[in-house]
């Protein structure tokens, strides 16, 4: 009962959170300086004009009202006009967004794979100079940001040093599977490269203690060949906190996935929102800052959920 | 063993300060101004005039990457300035007040988190314009919960040490005794703290910038100068590379240095 109730608490919570959110980002586009109705017209329309604008937009109603109709409409899939494309918001939001979340998702792939084999390789190694180079190689990696580690690979595998990946754009994938792939590798490599070095410290310290743990002492003095003890012991036990992490930190890709859609012209939700910054297009801002918001806050969520779920300590701590 | 034995930290030190130097004096050892446009000599390969060769518009790229540092390492120690100014007073109280003042603090900065870092500091961005003040406010904001929580731990590890108790009893009031006695106590933390968010505020300012969301041409920082290269790189691969290797040399040395500095406390500790 008591884990339903923390869940319960959990999701009342993100509830609240997502409404700080909405308040925040609606409050942002009050104080964005310029006015719409001048953005719009010109500044050399008429009074009546900017008047008849300003009654159809609503923005002659009080701030607390514009936010409820706001929100009750985003609640309903409705985003509003966007200013500079003269079309709603919502169907390109979408779109956008679902681009983003195959990069995202193949990025994911890759932090899984490569997290893991990272912390194994340098746990089994533990002390020599594999384990040191490799360590060496994640700190560099986590300290590099993404628009430094994706103009690298462009210039070494996009045209400069081999030419093995396009260094730009991204067409979906009707132009063939093995062309979308080629497209999305280099940007969802450079998206999982910090998160795959953090994943792959935490796998190798708690495989490190999985190894020095009593219950593998006794598999191996049951005479169990390594390869089994590494499997059936050490793997299932290390793995709790790595997933735990791999979940916790999908949030953590949605703020470098902007700069990596920037690096590699991806038509993703990130440079939607650089399109909206630079047009002054404050729709489309609050669309897009509260999707993003939105997805990290829900992505938090699953990983705070999974974290409980996965780990019986914790399970029972909260009893 | 003691710090300044430790070679990667006496290194990581080193390069950190040479950078420093040349962000105060770069300006004054630049061969040509950075901003001076020479369209007879565009995207020039580094030579003996241009070391590290020319941009596409014939600047001189060793002096637009030393006035590039110059306004990294400003932005950063700036955001860095802000971030302490709001967190250290933040989770100073907090740790030594405890209670509803604890929860009130930690909760507002909850909420601040709530957002992702990139996302927030963009939205700052837009409200205060895209400047260099605008830039460090916003990445100074973006890391302050993050700060005051640090600050926090690091406090609540020496908060029931007997001489916080000895300066109460003494009758010092609560501003004597968070800055006078908790912050020297745990000012080890702190500076690994100093540390690591100096290397993620210029990594961020730096990101900003590269979105062209921070400083405005002709200035430009290590970020704004990759942005630059974009479309000349493949061609004059060595107006994107002398900015990534600044930039990288400053950040990886300063966790390095982070690091060291952990683990010289942690053994501390332990013997």
């Amino acid at each position: 009962m008591a884990v339903l109730g923390s869940i319960v608490l959990r999701l009342g919570y993100t509830a609240l959170i997502l409404a700080c959110v909405s308040l925040m980002v609606f409050g942002v586009t009050e104080l964005l300086p310029g006015n719409v109705i001048t953005m719009i017209l010109g500044t050399d329309a008429s009074p009546q004009e900017i008047q008849r604008l300003t009654a159809l937009m609503g923005l002659d109603l009080p701030a607390w009202q514009r936010y409820w109709n706001w929100v009750t409409g985003v609640l309903q899939g409705d985003f509003g006009m966007s200013l500079r494309m003269q079309q709603p918001v919502a169907p390109v939001l979408f779109d956008r967004m679902a681009e983003s979340l195959v990069l995202a998702s193949v990025a994911f792939v890759m932090v899984a794979i490569g997290g893991v084999t990272i912390g194994l390789v340098t746990a089994l190694f533990e002390g020599t100079r594999i384990d040191r180079f490799i360590t060496g190689i994640a700190v560099i990696g986590t300290s590099l940001p993404e628009f430094v580690t994706g103009t690298v690979f462009v210039l070494l595998f996009a045209g400069g040093l081999f030419d093995w990946f396009p260094p730009s754009g991204y067409h979906g994938f009707d132009e063939g599977v093995f062309e979308a792939l080629r497209h999305l590798f280099l940007p969802a490599f450079t998206l999982s490269i910090v998160l795959a070095a953090y994943v792959g410290r935490i796998t190798r310290t708690s495989t490190i203690d999985a190894l020095r743990s009593d219950y593998v002492r006794t598999a191996r003095l049951k005479g169990l060949p390594e390869f089994q003890v590494i499997c059936r012991h050490v793997i299932p036990n290390a793995f709790v906190p790595t997933v735990t992490v791999l979940f916790m930190n999908i949030g953590w890709m949605v703020g470098g996935i902007v700069v990596v859609e920037a690096v590699f012209v991806f038509p993703g939700i990130g440079r939607l929102m650089l399109f909206a910054i630079t047009e002054r297009d404050w729709t489309l801002i609050q669309a897009c800052a509260l999707m993003i918001a939105a997805v990290y806050v829900f992505s938090n969520l699953i990983g705070d959920l999974l974290a409980v779920w996965l780990n019986p300590r914790l399970r029972l701590s909260s009893n | 063993m003691r710090l300044y034995k430790d070679p990667v930290f006496v290194v990581a030190a080193g390069v950190i300060l040479l950078h420093i130097f040349l962000a105060l004096f770069g300006g004054w050892l630049a061969p040509f101004p950075y901003d001076e446009m020479r369209f007879m000599s565009t995207l020039q390969a580094p030579d003996s005039t241009h070391w590290f060769g020319t941009d596409q518009y014939g600047r001189d790229m060793l002096s637009r990457v030393l006035a590039g540092g110059h306004i990294t390492l400003l932005f950063g120690f700036g955001a860095v300035f802000v971030c302490f100014l709001i967190g250290l007073p933040v989770g100073l109280v907090s740790a030594y007040y405890g209670g509803w003042v604890d929860q009130l603090c930690m909760r507002l900065m909850d909420i601040l988190m709530s957002f992702p870092t990139l996302l927030l500091g963009m939205l700052i961005l837009v409200i205060a314009g895209a400047d260099m003040t605008s830039l460090i406010i916003a990445v100074g904001l973006v890391y302050c919960p993050r700060t005051a929580r640090m600050v926090r731990t690091a406090a609540l590890e020496v908060r029931q040490s007997a001489y916080i108790e000895a300066a109460q009893a003494r009758g010092e009031g609560g501003f004597y005794v968070m800055f006078k006695e908790l912050l020297p106590s745990a000012i080890g933390p702190i500076l690994v703290e100093f540390c690591i968010r100096l290397s993620y505020a210029i990594l961020l300012g730096a990101s900003f910038n590269y979105l062209g969301l921070g400083v405005q041409p002709p200035q430009a920082d290590w970020g704004a100068l990759v942005q630059e290269a974009r479309s000349t790189m493949l061609m004059a691969p060595w107006t994107a590379l002398f900015p990534i290797l600044f930039i990288s040399t400053l950040v990886a040395p300063l966790h390095l240095m982070a690091d060291r500095i952990d683990d010289h406390l942690k053994g501390g500790q332990g013997a």
